[in-house]
């Protein structure tokens, strides 16, 4: 590799360590770092310390089942490679290293030797800590990292390789193989999926039924390859261990050597593909993290919003924050179908399972809530979301706490419309326990403006992008833990006070309609308790001193 | 020698046509003022020259040499400057001229550098990251870098944007100084009083074609012998009107 490249990297990674100090170098930043380095401590010690008392009990997992299933799941992610690499580029560069080294004296194959080392380079302490989550199934912590590593560097490069065998075919042409190809996969999988319900339904074992796909010959020696992946990290000795590896680590300078010979023209489509990623990160910076605006795509608004009443100012602030969370209801709306499916569906089928209990309903409305927890995360039309326009809020002829309410009130009915529209997936369903609607309505819009005003008071007392711009940025995590356990304490000590009289009032009269009652009442008053406080720190807020970089 | 040729050059995205048969020369010591409406194809050639978009059709020769068969060669002799210059956000302006020097093989360029950074008012801000600086500084830091290694090709796109007063008269300076060392430059620019006050050249592009490739003694020329007394900004309207809009509410 060229000279240059070589100073730039070590440029870089002094450069990366450097902001690491300094981030760690200020009062918060060091009590967020000395909390994260606390908390990782306390994580690696009960790790080790689980693994030394009981090494069978700490395992996650029966390694002859990683053998079996990891070269399956290898297999899984290159198709989802293949069907998915029209749609990024193979590898990015930052704005930065596009301006200077594209047009600078260097080869394609110099930037691209470059750009792998780079990313070898961000693979190698996250094998490191992979190898610690696979320490169950692990052979030995230096057999777990070295598979990792090699996993991680196969991913990479054959990642890699498939988008620079596209280039060599028109674009049409391979994204038509790429829909034949989908197709074709769905088809199988359809026709496999059907066949393992039918057979699970007539009291068959998945599992059984798993391996007995596994062990078809044909599968069997297809998978052999990539079987010797996981056989490196499940390798208890050096004789388990070298075949594998050697297998293992000769696919990927095949894969290596296969990009260098095809030495693909990607300079255009990677700066143009790598722009584009670039400022959706940066649009996503500036949106407090919220993948969903992130989107860039200018369009015509054919259906305005009406503006709200007036409501001593609060009406304009909370109709600017809901026109912004209406204009992202196509990725509102898939959230709303991943969550359905990722958390109502299983819920579903377990009930419907096990027969309906007296605590189901609020057990399922309790989880509801819990939801709320995870759901305005990306639902940021907040504070979160206007870290660079503080000022022009500061600027409006209103008082703060007019301001903070406004900026509240959109996360907290969209969040609210999510729980309903999920929870009424579940009535719709089981049918029987319609009271969950009733509870989720009602607490959902206290809860959720007490989550929110919390979010928004931590925010604006630790101010920071919620997209970390450098990576292992310690601080950076630190404070997302200093906010998580925050927000549950927070939590805890506000649903503390409708519990208490909720439950004292069910004491004294015994009648659990006036307990809800009184309970629901006070968490209604306590939802609004962040309110002051959040106006505290928007005033308090400085934009000079604390707008984070 | 030309330090630039452009034959032919042609680059269109999808159905998009971005430049459609672009050809001209830039001799040594020229300054060229790349004008024209917004969506006109400046960017597009400038990175075409500079080696980040290939083209679809047509040949492009940087200090004799073809991007498309000695990009290395080429790109040793020119120097890009974005409109909104990019920088290693964690490396420190001294570090980005070291990483130069290493890229373009300098011996002995710390005295150069040096000067750079006096001449641009960075010194105080030599070992700070590039993270901290503001819009003006960055594209002084840019320019830096772009002059470091003496290139005898240099493009800028909107060089002036957020510098201040003096930081506008010293680029003005430098780049008439580097012209008269005989370096080809090209301007791209919106601020026709930039382009009449500095360069020797003008080429206007309107939808991706070129309407008029002249020098200024030519353009005053002609505007003597058309007894027109037209200035550039005329001249560019002239050239570049869109045709009357015709709204449905107005008609």
């Amino acid at each position: 590799m060229n000279d240059a490249l070589w100073l730039l990297l070590k440029l870089r990674l002094k450069a990366w360590g450097r902001r690491l100090v300094r981030n760690a170098s200020t009062v918060k930043g060091a009590i967020m770092t000395a909390v994260f380095a606390l908390l990782m401590c306390f994580w690696g010690f009960s790790l080790i310390a689980g693994q030394a008392l009981d090494p069978k009990k700490s395992a996650t997992a029966d390694p002859v089942a990683v053998q079996r299933f990891g070269a399956p799941g290898l297999a899984m992610f290159c198709i989802m490679i293949v069907l998915t690499s029209g749609a990024r580029p193979p590898v990015l560069f930052t704005p930065a290293e596009i301006q200077f080294l594209f047009c600078g004296p260097f080869s394609r194959r110099q930037l691209l030797t470059y750009k792998l080392l780079t990313q070898f380079l961000m693979t190698l302490p996250f094998s490191m800590f992979m190898a610690i989550v696979f320490r169950g199934v692990a052979g030995s912590y230096l057999s777990a990292a070295f598979g990792a590593l090699l996993i991680f560097s196969f991913l990479q490069l054959f990642g890699i390789a498939v988008n620079f065998t596209a280039s060599y075919f028109s674009a049409l042409a391979y994204n038509r193989f790429r829909k034949v190809a989908l197709f074709a996969i769905l088809a199988v999988a359809a026709v496999g999926g059907a066949i393992l319900v039918q057979r699970y339904a007539a009291g068959g074992d998945l599992l059984q039924m798993l391996k007995d796909v596994e062990s078809n010959t044909v599968v069997y020696n297809v998978l052999t390859p990539l079987r010797w992946y996981s056989q490196v990290v499940t390798a208890k000795s050096i004789a388990q261990f070298s075949l594998p590896a050697l297998g293992a680590l000769g696919i990927n300078v095949f894969l290596l050597f296969y990009v260098y010979v095809l030495d693909a023209k990607f300079l255009e489509t990677v700066s143009t593909a790598s722009e584009k990623v670039y400022a959706k990160i940066e649009r996503m910076r500036r949106s407090g993290g919220s993948p969903f605006q992130s989107h860039s795509q200018s369009r015509v608004i054919r259906r305005q919003v009406p503006s709200f009443p007036f409501w001593g100012g609060v009406g304009p602030i909370f109709w600017r924050q809901f026109v912004t969370a209406q204009r992202t209801q196509k990725a509102f709306l898939m959230m709303v179908v991943v969550m359905g499916i990722g958390a109502i569906g299983p819920t579903i089928a377990m009930l419907t399972k096990q027969n309906e209990s007296a605590g189901m309903p609020w057990g399922i409305a309790g989880m509801m809530l819990m939801m709320s927890l995870f759901v305005h995360q990306f639902l940021a039309f907040d504070f979160r979301a206007d870290v660079d326009r503080i000022e022009v809020l500061k600027t409006l002829p209103l008082p703060a706490w007019r301001i903070v309410l406004g900026q509240l009130l959109a996360p907290t009915v969209f969040a609210s419309l999510v729980q309903l529209v999920l929870v009424s997936v579940v009535y719709a369903v089981l049918g029987k326990i319609g009271l969950l609607v009733a509870i989720v309505a009602l607490c959902a819009l206290p809860f959720n403006l007490l989550l929110v005003g919390i979010d928004n008071l931590m925010f604006l007392l630790l101010p920071t992008r919620m997209v970390a711009t450098t990576p292992g940025d310690f601080s950076h995590a630190g404070r997302q833990m200093v906010v998580f356990f925050g927000r549950m304490l927070a939590l805890f000590l506000a649903m503390l006070l409708p519990g208490i009289f909720g439950g004292i009032t069910y004491a004294v009269t015994r009648n659990p309609y006036v307990a809800g009652v009184v309970g629901w009442l006070l968490l209604v008053l306590v939802s609004f308790a962040p309110v002051p406080f959040v106006s505290w720190a928007f005033r308090r807020f400085d934009v000079a001193r604390d707008t984070p970089p | 020698m030309s330090a630039i040729i452009v034959e032919d050059f042609h680059k269109t995205y999808d159905s998009t046509v971005a430049v459609a048969g672009l050809s001209f020369e830039m001799a040594p010591g020229t300054i060229l003022g790349l004008v024209g409406p917004n969506g006109a194809g400046k960017t597009t050639t400038m990175r075409a020259l500079a080696g980040i978009l290939a083209p679809t059709r047509g040949r492009l020769i940087v200090d004799g040499h073809d991007l498309a068969t000695e990009s290395i060669q080429a790109k040793a002799a020119l120097a890009y400057i974005p409109d909104d210059p990019r920088l290693f956000d964690q490396l420190t302006i001294w570090e980005h001229l070291r990483f130069v020097a290493s890229a373009y093989r300098m011996q002995d360029w710390q005295p150069y550098a040096e000067e750079l950074i006096k001449t641009f008012e960075l010194t105080d801000k030599r070992d700070s990251t590039c993270s901290d600086l503001s819009r003006g500084m960055r594209q002084k830091v840019a320019i830096c870098c772009a002059y470091l290694h003496h290139p005898k090709v240099m493009m800028f796109d909107e060089p002036l944007t957020g510098l201040d007063p003096y930081a506008i008269r010293a680029i003005k300076e430098s780049i008439r100084k580097r012209a008269a060392e005989g370096a080809a430059i090209m301007i791209s620019s919106h601020l026709l009083s930039l382009i009449e006050d500095l360069c020797t050249a003008i080429l206007i592009l309107n939808k991706g074609e070129k309407v008029l490739h002249a020098t200024m003694e030519e353009l005053r020329r002609q505007a003597e012998i058309d007894g027109r007394h037209e200035s550039l900004e005329d001249l560019f309207f002239r050239l570049t009107k869109q045709p009357e809009a015709t709204t449905s509410e107005g008609a």
